[in-house]
C-alpha cells in the first residue's frame, strides 16, 4: 500500500508546529510513506532542513514542497510544487502575500490566487454549507485540473456529518477527493509540547485553554494501516496520484548573477582576468624574485575559478569594495578564497602573497564542492552606506538579506513553558536568577523541586522534558549580521522574500546554512569597529604629520623589530585581537617576532584551544622542552607548522581527510559538525569513525582519541587559520601604530568608541602611563572628537565634547560655531545658545567651562542665575554673592566619573591613599620587585570580571589603581564564602599569594577580599562583565 | 500659644506587622516597582543586604531569603487603626501614609498637665502595637517629620534646639523632589543649613517656587495648612496574624481583639449592629467570609463572641488563615426596643443576601451552583462551584453529548450496536488527571441510547444516557 502525506507543518509554522523538518521527514520514511509534504504556513523556510536530512540520509521517502494558505479566513488549502515554475510562482505568491504586511504576518489577495497558474491545489473545506459552496465554484473556475479536495480525519466529533459533506461537495462539483493528514507533529508523544507552543502563541496558560487546543494526537504521522481504516482506498490512491506529479527538487534551484556586472564584450571568464591582471600590475610593480611563480599561481587560482563558475561571485565582491575605495571606507577581506593572489591583485584583501605562501593551500576545495568564503569587514560607522549601495545598485527585487533562524534557548524555553503550565512569573525569573550564578555546579533540573518551582516529581518532570524539547525550536526569522543575496532575476523566484523588522530591508525565508546545503552564494557585508578607527588614525597622521598612510604600505614593510619588542612586552591595550586579559597574559610567553606567530597568536588564545589542552603542548614544543614528534608524513605535513599541534580549524579537516580517511564531503560535515556542536551534540557521531579510520590507517588509540578530545575542545571556538591570518595584519597595523603615533592611535581610537575591549577610561590610563598629556574637555578647545592639540613641541590628546554624558552632538555644533575667537569669557554667553538646559549642566558637571568659571559649583550656580537670561540683563556680570561652595577632591572625582567616565586629576587609588584612607598595599608597578609567592595587598577599581566557562569556577578579576592594571585569579571557594566583596565591590582589597610564571606574568591568587567602595561611595565606572 | 507638632514614624511597619515572629529567617520586603528591598529584617541585614538593594544581589547574597511584596494598602490601614487608638487620647491627628502619623499636640498639653506626661500617654498606647516607630516634636508639621525620620527620638520644647537640630539635616531628608536636591548637592548645598543661609534673592533666582514655599513652611515663616483626620464611620479593621492558624478554635482569641476594638468603637458612638462579616484571609484561597447575625442590635464583645464561636465550629478551613478583617453590616443608633421579641422581622433578601445566609448557616460546602467547565474531558466540564460566582461562558462544541452523564463511568456490560464514533479524545496531561479514549454512540437492545468509550487497554465504559 502506498501513501503520500500532502498536508504537514513543521516548526517553522511557528508556534503550531510541534516537529522538526529533520524528524517529519525520518519518521515518515520510517513509516514507508511515498512522499511527504512540507507545506508550512505561507512560508517554505524549511524545506531545506528536510531536503538536507534527505540527502544525509539517503532516505527514500520523495520531498514535496509546498505551502499552507488561509485566505479570507475560510478558504483553507495547500499549494504543491510539481516543478520549478510551479515553486517560482510560489515563491512569488507567498513573497506578495509577506511584502504585504508586518513581519511575521502575511496577506493574501484574490490576485494571487488567480494568478497561480501551475501549482496543485488542495482544498480543505470547513464545514459551512454556504461558504464552501461559493468557494467550490470558485476553485473549479480557477484550477481547473488541478483541484483536489482534501479530506482529513481527525477522530473529532461530528466528524461523520463533515465527511458526508464533502463527499456531496465532490460529487456535486465532481472534484476529486484526496485523503491528508493534516499533520502537526511527527508522532504522538509530541502532543504536549504541540500544546504549549500553542499555549505560547495564545498567551494563555494550556489548564486554561480547554477545547481551543487539540482533542487528541490524531495530527501526526500514523502508520499506513491506521491509514488504510480510516479513508477509502480511492482516496489514498488520489495522494499519491498527486505525489507522482511533483518531481520537483530543491537542487535544481541555481541563481543566475546579475548581468550588468560584465561589461559588453566580454565573457566573465575575460573581465575577471584583466581585472586581476590589472590589479597585479599595481601591487607588483617592484617585481619580487619568485614574480613567475606569483604568476603561476594565479593562472592556477583563476583557472579553478573558472572551472568552478565562480567569476561572478568574485566580480561581485570586487565591484563592492571598489565602491568602497572610491568611498575611502576602510575594508578588508577574510576568508579561504580571501587569501589567494587573485583577491589580494583584486585588492579584496592585503595580505601579501609572500606573507601567506605559509598559509595552507585552501582557497577553492573542489573535492569538497564547497562554495568559496569570503567575508569582507567595513568599518562600521560607514557599513550602512555600503549596505545602501548594494540596495540601489540592484534593486529591492534582486538582493535581500539572509535569514537568521531565532531558536528558543533555554533561558526562553523555561520561562515560555513555565509559563504555560501556569507557574507564575515571579518564580521563573527567581528560579532563573538563582541557577545563572557563576557556580555551575548543580544541575539546573535538580534545583527545580527545591527552588519550589514545581510542586511534584511528576511535574518537574513534565517541565524538564518540555523545556528540553522546545530547546532548539525555531521562534522567528530575523535578518543577518550582513549576508546578502544577489541575483540576475527576481530574487522570489528563487526563495521567498519577507519584511524584516528594520523599515526598507528585506530578508528571504532561508538562513546561512540552508544557502550553504544548496550551494548558493552569498556576499558577508560585515562592520568591524578597529577598521574605523584606523581609517581615523590614518587621518590624524596625515593631517598632524603630512603622511599618507594605507594598510598596505605598513604591512609592507614586513616584521619590524621595535613593534614586536612592544608586542612581547604585552604593551598592547588598543590593539586588535592582542588586548585582551588572556592575550596579554599569553604575549610574554608566546613572543611572536613575525606575522605567521602573530597568526598563531591570535588563534590559539581561544577558548577552543585552551580548553582542548593546545596551548601547554605549543608552548613547551617552541621551547624545545618536548619533542615534536609525528606519528607519520601526512601528519607531519599538517601539522609541523603549529609544532605538532593542532591549532587551526583547517589543521581539523585536513587531518581527518589524510589520516581518517574522511572523503572531501564528511569532512565538510565534520566541520559543520563542530561550528554548531553545542546546539546539538552531532560531533559525537564521528567519534568512531574518527578514530577507527585512524586506526586503520595504523595510529594507535590513545594518539587517535587524543586528536578527537581536542576536536571537541574546539567546538564552536576553533579559529580558521584564514580568518586569523586577516586579523593578523589588522592587529599588526594597529600596532605598528600605537608604537609610532599613540597620539593619533589612542584619539583615533576613542573617536571610534564603542568598540574594543576597553573603555575611554581604560584607554586614557594607558596613555598617560605612556606620558602623554591628556587635556580636560573645554568649551573653548575642545571639539566633538577627540583631537591631537599641539603643546610645545609635543601632541597632546584634547578629549572631546563626545566624551561628556548627556551632551549631543548638534549642541556641540552650535557651541562650536558660535565660539567667538578669543573662546568664550561669561557663562551667560553659552545660555544665550540655543542649548538645551540639561545640555549646560551636563558641561558643567563636565566641568567643561574651567576656562571661565574656577569650579563646576561655580558654574551651575552661574547656569542657574535665571535672570540673566532676560534681554535686558545678558550683559550684566554680576559676580556670584554670598556663594562660598566649591567640591573638595573627592567629590571632584567622583563627578568627573559621572559625568565624563574618566578622570584626568588623581586616580582614585592615589586620591584615597593620600587622604590616609588606605592601608599599606601594593601597587601594580611595585609587583615587579615582590618575590614568587610573597604574600601581599593590593587595591584597586574592579575595571574587569571575567568568568570563562573553561575555567572550573574561576574568576578573573582585573583591578585598576593609578600605576597600571593588576591580575587577580579568584578561586571558586574564595567567591563563595566572601560572596559579597566578589559580588559587589567596585573598590577591591585583595589579600593574597603573588604567583610569578614564565614570561613575567604575574597574577595575584586572592585570599582575602574587602570591599572598600564605602570609601568613594556613589563611584561610577561600571565594570564589563563577561562571561 | 506657640505651635508645638509631634511627628510618629514607623520605618518597618509591614514587617512588623506580618513577620515580628519570625526571627529564625531572613525576610525582604520588596517593593515591586523596581524589585528593590524596601524592608528588611535582621537576619536579612546581617547577610549584608542593603535598603534599595536590588532582588537578583540580594538573592544572591542570601539563598533561603524569604521575599514579600510590599503592600501600601496594609501599612495604611495599619495607620488607620493606630490613628483610631491614638484618638482616644489626642484630637488633632494628621495620617501621612502609609507609614507616618502627625500629631498637633500644643494644645493638648494643657490636659495632660505637661508634655511629658502627654507623651507617655502615647508612647504607652504605641508600644502596646508592637511595632517600631520613631519620634520627634518640632515647631512645625514638616520640622517634626524630618527629625522623626532622622531618628531623632525625642520630645522637647526647646525650640533652639529643634532649630539646630532641623538645620543639620541634610537635603536627602527633605520633602523636595529629589531632581531639586541634586541640583543643589551640584552646587554644594548639602544641608538645610546651608540653604537657609543662601539669601532668598539668590534662591528665588534659580529655584521655582515649590522651594520656597518648602523652606518657608519647614521653618516657620509661612503657614502650613493641615486637614485632620476624622474617624470613620463604618467598623472595616484588618489583624495580620503572627503566624498562619488552620484551626479556628485557635482562631478565637485573635477575634477576640477584634471584636473588643468593635465594641469600642460603637460604644464611643452608641451604635449598634445586627450583622458582621468577618474575613479569613487564606493563603491559597480566595478568603473565606463567614457571616455572623443577631437578632437585635448588639454591640458587646462578649455576645458576638459567643455567636461567632458557633458559627466558627461548622467551618472547615482548606488552608492557614494569615490574617482576618471584621467589618459590621448596617450600623444604627441603640434605640430601645418596643417591640415584641417574637414578632418577627421580615426582610427582602436579595438573592446574594440569601445565598451568604444560607451559607452561614449551613457552611459554603453545601451550598452551590452548577458551572461548565472548558475541557474536553467530560467528567471535568460539569463542575459545582461556590454560590455566587460569575460563570464564564464555554465555547461551542459541535458535538452530541448526553442528556445523563454518569458521575463515574460504568463498566460496560451489555451487548450494544456502536452507530457513531470513534471521537478520540487525549487530554489533560497536565493535571494528572489525563485520559485516553474514544467515544462512541451506542444502541443497546433495550433500545436505549448509551454513551460508551473505550480505553487504551481496549476496556468499554458505560458514561451517559441519552434522553
Amino acid at each position: 500500500m502506498y501513501y503520500a502525506e500532502l498536508f504537514c507543518q513543521s516548526n517553522f509554522s511557528f508556534l503550531t508546529g510541534a516537529s522538526h523538518p529533520e524528524e517529519l521527514m525520518q519518521r515518515a520514511n520510517f513509516l514507508n510513506y511515498q512522499a511527504l509534504a512540507i507545506t508550512d504556513e505561507c512560508s517554505v523556510a524549511g524545506i531545506v532542513r528536510a531536503y538536507s536530512e534527505q540527502q544525509k540520509h539517503q532516505l527514500a521517502i520523495k520531498l514535496i514542497i509546498g505551502s499552507y494558505f488561509c485566505f479570507q479566513q475560510n478558504l483553507k488549502l495547500v499549494l504543491l510544487c510539481p516543478h520549478k515554475e510551479a515553486y517560482s510562482e510560489l515563491c512569488r505568491i507567498i513573497t506578495n502575500a509577506r511584502r504585504r504586511s508586518e513581519k511575521g504576518e502575511y496577506q493574501l489577495e484574490e490576485w494571487d490566487l488567480k494568478s497561480c497558474q501551475h501549482c496543485l491545489v488542495i482544498w480543505l473545506p470547513q464545514g459551512d454549507k454556504e461558504q464552501d459552496n461559493h468557494w467550490a465554484k470558485w476553485l473549479i473556475r480557477h484550477y481547473p485540473q488541478r483541484l483536489w479536495l482534501g479530506v482529513q480525519r481527525h477522530l473529532t466529533a461530528n466528524e461523520q456529518s463533515y465527511i458526508q459533506h464533502c463527499k456531496q461537495l465532490a460529487e456535486q462539483y465532481q472534484i476529486p477527493v484526496t485523503a491528508c493528514g493534516g499533520v502537526l507533529m511527527h508522532e504522538a508523544e509530541r502532543l504536549p509540547l504541540q500544546q504549549v507552543v500553542t499555549a505560547i502563541k495564545e498567551g494563555i496558560p494550556v489548564a486554561q485553554l480547554g477545547r481551543d487546543l487539540l482533542s487528541n494526537a490524531e495530527r501526526a504521522l500514523r502508520p499506513l494501516d491506521k491509514i488504510k481504516s480510516l479513508y477509502p482506498e480511492q482516496w489514498i490512491v488520489a495522494s499519491t496520484h498527486i505525489a507522482q506529479r511533483c518531481s520537483f527538487s530543491p537542487s535544481e534551484l541555481k541563481y543566475q548573477y546579475p548581468e550588468e556586472l560584465i561589461p559588453k564584450g566580454y565573457t566573465p571568464r575575460q573581465y575577471l582576468r584583466e581585472c586581476v591582471l590589472r590589479g597585479m600590475a599595481v601591487r607588483f610593480a617592484q617585481r619580487p624574485d619568485n614574480y613567475f611563480g606569483i604568476k603561476r599561481t594565479i593562472a592556477k587560482e583563476l583557472r579553478l575559478i573558472t572551472e568552478m563558475h565562480y567569476e561572478y561571485f568574485f566580480l561581485t565582491i570586487y565591484d563592492i569594495v571598489q565602491f568602497a575605495k572610491q568611498q575611502q571606507i576602510l575594508y578588508q577581506g577574510r576568508g579561504s578564497a580571501a587569501n589567494s593572489v587573485v583577491c589580494y591583485c583584486l585588492e579584496i584583501t592585503s595580505v601579501d602573497p609572500r606573507q601567506i605562501s605559509v598559509l595552507f593551500e585552501r582557497f577553492i576545495s573542489k573535492e569538497r564542492n564547497e562554495p568559496p568564503d569570503i567575508d569582507v569587514d567595513f568599518e562600521h560607522e560607514r557599513r550602512e552606506e555600503v549596505i545602501q549601495y548594494i540596495y540601489q545598485k540592484y534593486g529591492r527585487e534582486r538582493t535581500a538579506l539572509a535569514a537568521t533562524v531565532t531558536t528558543y534557548r533555554f533561558k526562553s524555553a523555561l520561562r515560555e513553558v513555565g509559563k504555560a503550565l501556569g507557574i507564575a512569573e515571579v518564580q521563573l525569573d527567581y528560579f532563573i536568577k538563582n541557577i545563572n550564578r557563576r557556580d555551575r555546579g548543580l544541575d539546573w533540573q535538580a534545583q527545580i523541586v527545591e527552588l519550589g518551582l514545581a510542586s511534584n516529581a511528576s511535574q518537574s518532570e513534565k517541565l524538564v522534558h518540555l523545556v528540553e524539547e522546545l530547546k532548539g525550536f525555531p521562534r522567528h526569522l530575523s535578518q543577518h549580521v550582513g549576508g546578502f543575496v544577489i541575483s540576475a532575476g527576481p530574487l522570489y523566484q528563487l526563495v521567498p522574500v519577507e519584511n524584516a523588522a528594520m523599515p526598507e530591508r528585506t530578508v528571504i525565508q532561508w538562513d546561512k546554512d540552508d544557502l550553504e546545503s544548496l550551494a548558493l552564494l552569498k556576499v558577508d557585508v560585515l562592520a568591524l569597529g578597529m577598521l574605523t578607527a584606523i581609517r581615523k588614525m590614518f587621518q590624524l597622521v596625515w593631517v598632524h604629520y603630512g603622511r599618507k598612510l594605507s594598510i598596505t604600505d605598513i604591512t609592507r614593510k614586513q616584521d619590524d623589530a621595535n613593534v614586536y619588542r612592544m608586542i612581547q612586552r604585552a604593551d598592547t591595550v588598543g590593539v586588535f585581537q592582542i588586548e585582551s586579559r588572556a592575550q596579554m597574559s599569553m604575549l610574554p610567553r608566546l613572543r611572536p617576532k613575525n606575522y605567521y606567530d602573530l597568526v598563531i597568536q591570535i588563534a590559539i588564545v581561544r577558548p577552543g584551544p585552551i580548553q582542548g589542552d593546545m596551548v601547554h603542548p605549543f608552548l613547551r614544543r617552541r621551547d624545545g622542552k618536548e619533542p615534536e614528534s609525528y606519528p607519520s608524513e601526512e601528519v607531519k605535513a599538517v601539522l609541523s607548522r603549529t609544532r605538532g599541534v593542532p591549532i587551526f580549524q583547517e589543521q581539523v579537516i585536513k587531518l581527518a581527510m589524510v589520516a581518517a580517511g574522511f572523503t572531501g564531503g564528511e569532512a565538510d560535515q565534520l566541520r559543520r559538525a563542530m561550528a554548531s556542536w553545542k546546539k546539538n551534540g552531532e560531533l559525537m557521531k564521528f567519534k568512531s569513525k574518527l578514530i577507527s579510520g585512524m586506526m586503520h590507517r595504523g595510529y594507535n588509540y590513545d594518539y587517535a582519541e587524543r586528536i578527537f578530545k581536542q576536536i571537541c575542545g574546539f567546538g564552536e571556538y576553533g579559529f580558521p587559520e584564514s580568518h586569523s591570518a586577516s586579523f593578523a595584519i589588522l592587529a599588526y597595523v594597529s600596532s605598528w601604530l600605537k608604537y609610532y603615533y599613540p597620539e593619533a592611535f589612542y584619539t583615533g581610537l576613542m573617536n571610534s568608541w564603542p568598540m574594543g575591549f576597553y573603555t575611554p577610561s581604560q584607554l586614557v590610563q594607558d596613555a598617560r602611563q605612556h606620558q602623554i598629556r591628556v587635556l580636560p574637555v573645554c568649551v573653548n578647545r575642545s571639539h566633538w572628537d577627540h583631537l591631537m592639540e599641539k603643546q610645545q613641541d609635543k601632541f597632546a590628546i584634547r578629549l572631546g565634547l563626545r566624551q561628556v554624558k548627556g551632551f549631543s552632538e548638534d549642541a556641540a555644533h552650535k557651541l562650536i560655531k558660535n565660539r567667538p575667537q578669543s573662546g568664550y569669557q561669561y557663562v551667560s554667553q553659552l545660555k544665550q545658545l540655543t542649548i538645551k538646559s540639561n545640555e549646560l549642566q551636563a558641561l558643567a558637571s563636565a566641568d567643561a567651562m574651567h576656562m571661565i568659571e574656577k569650579n563646576r559649583y561655580q558654574t551651575r550656580w552661574a547656569l542657574l542665575n535665571t535672570e540673566s537670561e532676560l534681554p535686558l540683563f545678558n550683559e550684566l556680570h554680576e559676580p556670584a554673592t554670598g556663594y562660598q561652595h566649591q567640591p573638595d577632591d573627592i567629590e571632584n572625582l567622583l563627578e568627573d566619573y559621572q559625568a565624563t567616565r574618566l578622570t584626568l586629576k588623581q586616580h582614585p587609588i592615589a586620591l584615597l591613599q593620600a587622604n590616609g584612607k588606605l592601608d599599606k598595599f601594593v601597587c601594580a608597578t611595585g609587583l615587579a620587585q615582590i618575590r614568587h609567592q610573597a604574600i601581599i595587598s593590593v587595591v584597586g577599581m574592579v575595571t574587569g570580571r571575567q568568568a570563562p566557562g573553561t575555567a572550573s569556577g574561576v574568576t578573573f578579576i582585573t583591578l585598576e589603581d593609578h600605576t597600571g592594571n593588576i591580575n587577580v585569579i579568584v578561586w571558586r571557594a574564595t567567591a563563595r564564602a566572601q560572596k559579597q566583596a566578589y559580588l559587589k565591590a567596585q573598590i577591591l582589597k585583595v589579600t593574597g599569594i603573588l604567583e610569578r610564571g614564565d614570561g613575567g606574568v604575574t597574577h595575584i591568587i586572592a585570599g582575602k577580599l574587602e570591599d572598600q567602595s564605602h570609601l568613594l561611595s556613589q563611584l561610577t565606572t561600571r565594570s564589563r562583565d563577561f562571561h | 500659644m506657640k505651635k508645638l507638632w509631634l511627628y510618629l514614624h514607623f520605618p518597618r511597619l509591614q514587617m512588623d506587622c506580618q513577620f515580628l515572629a519570625e526571627q529564625h529567617r531572613p525576610v525582604i520586603i520588596l517593593e515591586a516597582k523596581d524589585n528593590s528591598t524596601r524592608q528588611l529584617n535582621e537576619l536579612a541585614s546581617k547577610a549584608g543586604i542593603k535598603p534599595g538593594m536590588g532582588l537578583g544581589t540580594a538573592c544572591a547574597l542570601c539563598h533561603d531569603l524569604h521575599v514579600e511584596p510590599y503592600n501600601s494598602d496594609l501599612e495604611s490601614n495599619k495607620i488607620k487603626q493606630l490613628c483610631d487608638s491614638l484618638y482616644q487620647l489626642t484630637s488633632d491627628i494628621c495620617l501621612f501614609p502609609p507609614d507616618g502619623i502627625l500629631l498637633r499636640i500644643h494644645n493638648m498639653l494643657r490636659f495632660y498637665d505637661g508634655l511629658d506626661n502627654y507623651w507617655q500617654a502615647i508612647s504607652g498606647t504605641l508600644d502596646k502595637n508592637n511595632i517600631r516607630y520613631h519620634y520627634a516634636t518640632g515647631a512645625t508639621p514638616f520640622a517634626a517629620k524630618i527629625l522623626a525620620q532622622s531618628q531623632w527620638d525625642q520630645v522637647c520644647e526647646d525650640r533652639q534646639q529643634m532649630h539646630q537640630q532641623v538645620l543639620a539635616q541634610p537635603l536627602d531628608a527633605s520633602e523636595l523632589p529629589t531632581r531639586v536636591v541634586d541640583n543643589l548637592k551640584r552646587v554644594g548645598i548639602r544641608l538645610i543649613g546651608d540653604l537657609a543661609a543662601m539669601p532668598l534673592s539668590e534662591i528665588a533666582r534659580r529655584f521655582d517656587i515649590q522651594l520656597v514655599t518648602y523652606m518657608g513652611r519647614l521653618l516657620g515663616e509661612l503657614h502650613h495648612s493641615i486637614s485632620f483626620y476624622h474617624p470613620e464611620k463604618r467598623f472595616n479593621r484588618r489583624l495580620e496574624l503572627l503566624y498562619e492558624i488552620d484551626n479556628t478554635q485557635i482562631l478565637l482569641p485573635p477575634i477576640q481583639l477584634l471584636l473588643q476594638a468593635l465594641e469600642d468603637f460603637l460604644l464611643i458612638r452608641d451604635q449598634v449592629t445586627e450583622e458582621l462579616l468577618l474575613n479569613l484571609h487564606q493563603r491559597e484561597q480566595a478568603s473565606l467570609t463567614v457571616t455572623v447575625n443577631s437578632a437585635e442590635g448588639e454591640y458587646r464583645a462578649k455576645v458576638w463572641q459567643t455567636l461567632m464561636q458557633l458559627k466558627l465550629e461548622s467551618v472547615q478551613l482548606q488552608s492557614p488563615v494569615y490574617a482576618l478583617s471584621l467589618e459590621t453590616g448596617n450600623t444604627h443608633l441603640k434605640t430601645p426596643r418596643a417591640d415584641d421579641l417574637f414578632s418577627g422581622k421580615k426582610t427582602a433578601l436579595s438573592q446574594t443576601q440569601l445565598i451568604a445566609m444560607l451559607q452561614a448557616k449551613l457552611g459554603q460546602e453545601l451550598v452551590q451552583q452548577i458551572s461548565l467547565h472548558n475541557d474536553f474531558r467530560p467528567e471535568q466540564v460539569n463542575r459545582y462551584q461556590n454560590a455566587g460566582k460569575a460563570l464564564s461562558p464555554l465555547p461551542k462544541l459541535q458535538a452530541n453529548r448526553p442528556f445523563f452523564l454518569l458521575s463515574e463511568p460504568q463498566k460496560l456490560n451489555e451487548k450494544v450496536r456502536l452507530l457513531q464514533g470513534p471521537e478520540r479524545i487525549v487530554s489533560g496531561w497536565w493535571d494528572d488527571h489525563a485520559i485516553t479514549r474514544d467515544y462512541f454512540i451506542a444502541h443497546s437492545a433495550q433500545g436505549r441510547w448509551y454513551w460508551v468509550f473505550r480505553t487504551a487497554e481496549q476496556r468499554w465504559f458505560l458514561h451517559g444516557v441519552f434522553a
